[in-house]
């Protein structure tokens, strides 16, 4: 789906401000994958996934979407950002319409479909989010907090892309909302779409991705499966990130010498080992 | 881009210049601005070009780099010489191809002399912008309308606002930017169509643009309610501004060789 080789991108080169966002980053993200991309301020998360749906051109290396070269003269940048919707962080910021059914209207509009076509993917994007209808007619300032976020995306998977790529999408809302985000954004990957998840909560990616790509100064540090990146807390310690908290509370039990398996980072592992030592305990 | 545009931003130094009263130079470059359109004769503007390039090179500003700050208002000054060139009724100096529109010698010497003193206005007027950080620009500001506070000039709110307006300018930007991107990601196209299609294509970036900016407001509005704001009266400063002896001697040169640029235009020399 998306492939990157040897990609490096430097923002105001020749400058005294030139600055290397991301360098020699190669990368293959398959269709169906859930990844979740994780790294410190500044390691080039946002520079990287806006080189996903050519928003950014690569400074040299290459970006392939659906094995088209994003950087050749005469790719066709729209549909690559039809094909790879992009969420960036508070998209709510960028409501522009008097109701919510036509700012989600606004990407298939642009997409100059048919009216008919329109309203289709309007109403089918504002499901797949879990927007009650009857929000539809209501000013998108009027939502609560998870619902313009839910709104938000919908206007991105109105166009119906193949991989939906978030920037921070629970940053600023509240627990609930933040579930009620996350639950559905796995639902979406469970209906068959590719998603790339950016996150400074390893809670979130934790409970969401499969495989989890550690971004450090510009460089790919790690590149592996949950279970792989969440064994190394001390690498990512270093590089100031760290492992979801129910993890670090698994290793201090194993220290105790409690036999606890390894690959336990959500909530939801740590009480099923836990009944199950504690069952166990009881039949002794 | 947006990015590019380097006229008048501040270039942090620690040069005379730089460290000079913002007060004083402030009135110097009225001073300066003024006195542009009193001078006659090149040997005026001679003088002034000294003057003009002895302190750039003193505030040791790149002298490209100022120039530079021209590249914007090429079009205008282009446009200005034009104007001037083949509507100055007088003798046809030559003709545009053939054409009734002729160039006089009067309008020649008149472009010259609006180029001249166009250029000179916004490199000279930039000097103070280059060499005082805005916060200093704007304290300067208040102090010099203090006066005018007995007739109700509302000098620091004038000043305040000032600050907070260049304060957002890189933010807003960014913001632009920002809002461009993601709205492009929506399949959103900014680039084709004729001036109207473009035109109309502005306002899913003028809207947010404008949302953030009364949000940024509020926010703004609210932190200094916090910390008990309380503008004009009584206020005291951080930085206080002093007169010193340098300031007072190099603000006197300053104006004399002014006075001599158009001392020398008016005794009819060249």
């Amino acid at each position: 789906m998306i492939k990157t080789q040897g990609l490096c991108h430097v923002y105001q080169p020749g400058s005294p401000f030139e600055k290397h966002a991301i360098e020699d980053i190669s990368l293959h993200i398959q269709k169906g994958e859930f990844v979740g991309i994780i790294g410190h301020t500044g390691s080039g998360k946002s520079t990287l996934i806006q080189h996903f749906n050519a928003l950014e051109m690569p400074t040299s290396g290459k970006v392939y979407v659906d094995g088209v070269d994003t950087s050749a003269p005469k790719a066709d940048l729209r549909l690559i950002r039809r094909k790879v919707g992009l969420v960036f962080q508070y998209p709510e910021h960028q409501f522009m319409e008097e109701t919510v059914r036509k700012d989600i209207a606004f990407g298939p509009s642009n997409l100059r479909l048919s009216q008919r076509d329109i309203e289709e993917c309007v109403l089918e994007a504002a499901a797949m989010v879990g927007l009650r209808p009857e929000l539809l007619d209501k000013s998108p300032f009027d939502l609560s907090g998870g619902e313009k976020r839910r709104a938000a995306i919908a206007g991105v998977l109105a166009m119906r892309p193949g991989v939906l790529v978030l920037d921070e999408p629970t940053a600023g809302l509240d627990p609930a909302g933040r579930d009620e985000l996350l639950t559905r954004i796995k639902e979406m990957h469970e209906n068959g779409l590719t998603v790339v998840l950016v996150s400074h909560s390893m809670e979130d990616i934790a409970k969401t991705a499969q495989r989890i790509i550690v971004l450090n100064e510009g460089r790919i540090a790690m590149d592996g499966s949950t279970a792989y990146v969440f064994s190394h807390a001390d690498e990512l310690g270093a590089m100031g990130l760290s492992v979801p908290q129910v993890s670090v509370v698994m290793a201090l039990l194993r220290k105790q010498g409690v036999s606890i398996p390894d690959a336990v980072y959500t909530v939801d592992q740590a009480k099923r080992v836990i009944i199950g030592l504690y069952n166990k305990a009881h039949k002794e | 881009m947006l990015k590019d545009i380097t006229l008048g931003q501040y270039y942090p130094g620690n040069s005379p210049v730089h460290r000079m009263d913002p007060r004083l130079k402030i009135l110097l470059t009225v001073l300066y601005a003024t006195l542009l359109f009193f001078i006659k004769g090149f040997l005026g503007y001679g003088v002034v070009f000294i003057f003009t390039v002895g302190v750039i090179g003193l505030a040791g500003i790149p002298v490209p780099y100022v120039v530079r700050g021209l590249r914007p208002l090429f079009f205008v000054i282009v446009f200005t010489a034009a104007i001037n060139i083949f509507m100055t009724p007088g003798r046809t100096a030559f003709r545009l191809f053939d054409t009734p529109i002729a160039a006089t010698h009067e309008g020649i010497y008149m472009a010259v002399y609006m180029v001249l003193r166009l250029s000179f206005l916004v490199v000279g007027t930039s000097v103070l912008t280059l060499t005082s950080s805005p916060v200093a620009l704007t304290d300067g500001l208040e102090r010099l309308l203090g006066p005018f506070k007995k007739i109700g000039v509302p000098a620091h709110e004038i000043a305040m606002m000032m600050s907070i307006a260049i304060r957002f300018i890189p933010t807003l930007m960014e913001e632009t930017q920002k809002i461009i991107k993601a709205q492009k990601a929506r399949g959103a196209d900014f680039e084709s169509g004729n001036i109207f299609r473009r035109a109309k294509a502005l306002t899913p970036i003028l809207v947010p643009l404008f949302m953030g900016a009364f949000r940024r407001a509020d926010e703004l509005a609210l932190a200094m309610e916090s910390r008990c704001y309380n503008g004009g009266e009584n206020r005291t400063r951080l930085k206080q501004m002093h007169m010193t002896l340098s300031d007072c001697l190099s603000a006197a040169i300053a104006a004399l060789v002014l006075a001599a640029a158009v001392t020398v235009g008016y005794m009819g020399i060249l």
